[in-house]
């Protein structure tokens, strides 16, 4: 049975197409998945995070493509979805692009609307937008002296999504 | 253009680790002076099975290190680590400054032995410590990483630390020309595909691979227990600056003094670890931990001294001259070790002390193991979206190498991978070039035209 971190590894990567093994990889030192689900929770409410775990789940079950569940948990028909399901989505994917905490909706005693955090220096050294750009965070790189003057590496290598490939979902 | 890709897979599936599984899979420590190839991992694979096993092929390096030596520098297979305290391997090995040589003049070959400065000569046999790599930087050996300031024991004087690599990675520098900038210059030149690569050690090929050894030595003062350390006679050299703009004017000197190690960096190019794998070592009465109540803090130690109220972890005041006795440094570790590090370390003091009771070496402690958790695809090649291949731990810090910069503090504390990262050569137009592979050491190389001025 999947655990609700493996659930939680497995919805982001449906939201952000970015696939699992570079979302959670097995042998971890960073740990952000763990620490995104445990940060997330009580900001999005334990019943609204465990209706997406359980949605994630149960459309993986049956084999349902990543970017079609990403469909059924964002969209409605056409139109953005507005449920709270689907604002605490939106706001998952923009704390895996961003690191940064965007909070959807209020939650009494916990947060309100607009309220917005960078929630770890990991989270941002390890945000997926600087990948998807094939670059690196701004006062944060690993690459060696002089890199400014090669081309970087591919979008494949740097998300595992090849360049002409349309995955992830629209919201 | 296009670059090769770069493909994360899982631990579990990868064939490298299948390989070395198996056949040299060893279950109990032992004592051997065979340096191990690459790590052994050991499955089910995770963060904390792995931290595991690089730890132990830490302390499987140290062992065949610290091993007794021939004079030819092999391992003497006729006695035992700690039969009695003897001369190591890799003290046989090369010295920076036999490599970086002035005027970037070619390193005399593997077998030679060591010039010693003037100042030295008529004082008998002795390992030299603290000999300048750079002539204007005079005190380079003393001060740590960025200058963050020396370390000086509770007799008030400062330790000493050395630089040496192993014959593959002596040969990779001399046959490919990196002592000198002109050197490093003609070899980017010559090819353009051409990158400071070192050998990487392969449980394949029975290849040991490049490894380089920084240690730390404290002066033996009355004291000292000369017994629980391994220490050897030194010849520990001060070299002379007359210029005031360059730091303390400073006499050179010599004196023969037995020193003992207090701090051993162990590292090693391997085929899963492009990185390298990082080991410290330390001696066991160096400092107290934090974390331990004051109360608690007994000792005595090396460098702490229980009844001083000072701050702890503050370089001494400037300016540091080693030729004039300073105020003891009062250091504390700041992270402490894992309880599995604990448990490793007690095995192996334990199995130590099966060959002699009162083994020296039974004397260090393994502080961690920093080992790139990225499997390398192919192997011995650093990815590169990830080039410091996600280290883990994040920090990692010897608190007689690295004792200002210890913690976990990000872009601030030690992290051994993050900070050798930025090692480059002296020829930096691309990151091509640029990239040491990890080592400051090619830093060191000097000009041998007359452009670069000399005093
Ligand atoms: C803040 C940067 C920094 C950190 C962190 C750091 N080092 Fe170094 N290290 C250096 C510099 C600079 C040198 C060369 C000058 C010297 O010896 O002081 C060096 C030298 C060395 C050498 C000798 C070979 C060489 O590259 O010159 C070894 C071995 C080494 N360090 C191991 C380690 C280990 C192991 C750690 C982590 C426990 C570590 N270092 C952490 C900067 C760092």
């Amino acid at each position: 049975m999947s655990t609700d971190l493996d659930n939680f590894a497995g919805l982001s990567s449906a939201l952000t197409g970015i696939p699992q093994s570079f979302i959670a990889p097995q042998v971890d030192p960073v740990g952000l998945p763990t620490q995104f689900l445990a940060f997330v929770g009580p900001r999005i409410t334990i019943s609204v995070l465990q209706g997406l775990l359980t949605q994630y789940a149960t459309l993986a079950a049956d084999k349902v493509p990543p970017d079609q569940i990403a469909q059924a948990i964002l969209m409605n028909g056409t139109q953005p979805a507005t449920t709270q399901a689907a604002q605490a989505a939106r706001a998952i994917m923009k704390l895996w692009l961003l690191g940064v905490w965007y909070q959807p909706y209020d939650v009494d005693k916990v947060a309100k609307t607009g309220d917005q955090t960078v929630v770890s220096d990991q989270a941002y050294t390890n945000s997926w937008a600087w990948k998807i750009a094939q670059a690196h965070p701004m006062g944060y790189s690993e690459f060696f002296f002089g890199y400014w003057n090669s081309e970087p590496p591919s979008l494949e290598d740097f998300t595992g999504v090849p360049a002409s490939g349309q995955q992830g979902a629209s919201s | 253009m296009r670059m090769e890709v770069h493909r994360h897979r899982p631990w579990l599936g990868c064939a490298l680790f299948g390989a070395i599984l198996s056949p040299l899979a060893y279950a109990d420590p032992t004592l051997s002076m065979q340096i191990p190839f690459d790590v052994t991992a050991t499955p089910p694979f995770s963060l904390t099975s792995l931290q595991q096993n690089f730890d132990e092929m830490s302390w499987q390096t140290f062992i065949a290190l610290n091993w007794p030596a021939l004079d030819n520098g092999d391992p003497n297979s006729g006695t035992q680590i700690g039969q009695q305290d003897a001369a190591t391997v890799w003290e046989s090995w090369k010295e920076s400054y036999q490599i970086f040589l002035p005027n970037g003049q070619k390193p005399a070959s593997w077998s030679a032995s060591a010039n010693v400065p003037k100042a030295c000569e008529g004082l008998g046999e002795g390992r030299l410590l603290q000999q300048m790599g750079k002539v204007p930087d005079v005190l380079d050996e003393f001060i740590q990483p960025f200058q963050s300031g020396p370390l000086v024991d509770q007799a008030g004087v400062y330790t000493r630390n050395e630089i040496v690599v192993n014959q593959p990675m002596f040969n990779d520098i001399v046959n490919n020309g990196l002592y000198s900038v002109e050197g490093q210059q003609a070899f980017f030149k010559a090819s353009s595909s051409n990158t400071v690569a070192f050998s990487c050690g392969d449980p394949k090929t029975s290849e040991v691979g490049s490894l380089m050894v920084k240690a730390s030595w404290k002066v033996l003062d009355g004291n000292d227990k000369r017994e629980n350390f391994h220490t050897v006679d030194a010849l520990v050299y001060t070299p002379g600056n007359s210029d005031p703009s360059k730091g303390p004017v400073v006499p050179e000197s010599c004196k023969a003094e037995p020193v003992g190690l207090v701090g051993l960096h162990i590292v090693h190019k391997t085929s899963s670890a492009p990185q390298w794998v990082w080991s410290t070592f330390e001696h066991v009465d160096n400092v107290p931990e934090k974390t331990t109540p004051e109360a608690e803090r007994k000792g005595p130690y090396l460098f702490y001294n229980a009844s001083s109220k000072a701050e702890v972890n503050q370089p001494p005041p400037r300016p540091w001259n080693p030729a004039v006795k300073a105020t003891p440094s009062q250091i504390v570790r700041e992270e402490p070790l894992t309880a599995a590090t604990k448990t490793l370390n007690s095995t192996y003091q334990t199995l130590l002390r099966t060959v002699n009771p009162k083994s020296v070496w039974a004397n260090y402690q393994l502080i961690s193991t920093q080992w790139p958790t990225l499997t390398p695809q192919p192997p011995c090649q650093i990815s590169k979206t990830e080039p410091l291949g996600r280290p883990a731990p994040s920090f990692l810090a010897n608190a007689t190498l690295e004792t200002y910069i210890q913690g976990t503090v990000p872009q601030a504390s030690s992290s051994c991978i993050a900070c050798h990262g930025n090692a480059a050569t002296h020829v930096t137009e691309s990151p091509r070039t640029s990239f040491a592979d990890f080592t400051y050491l090619l830093e060191r190389a000097q000009s041998t035209g007359a452009t670069r001025s000399q005093p």
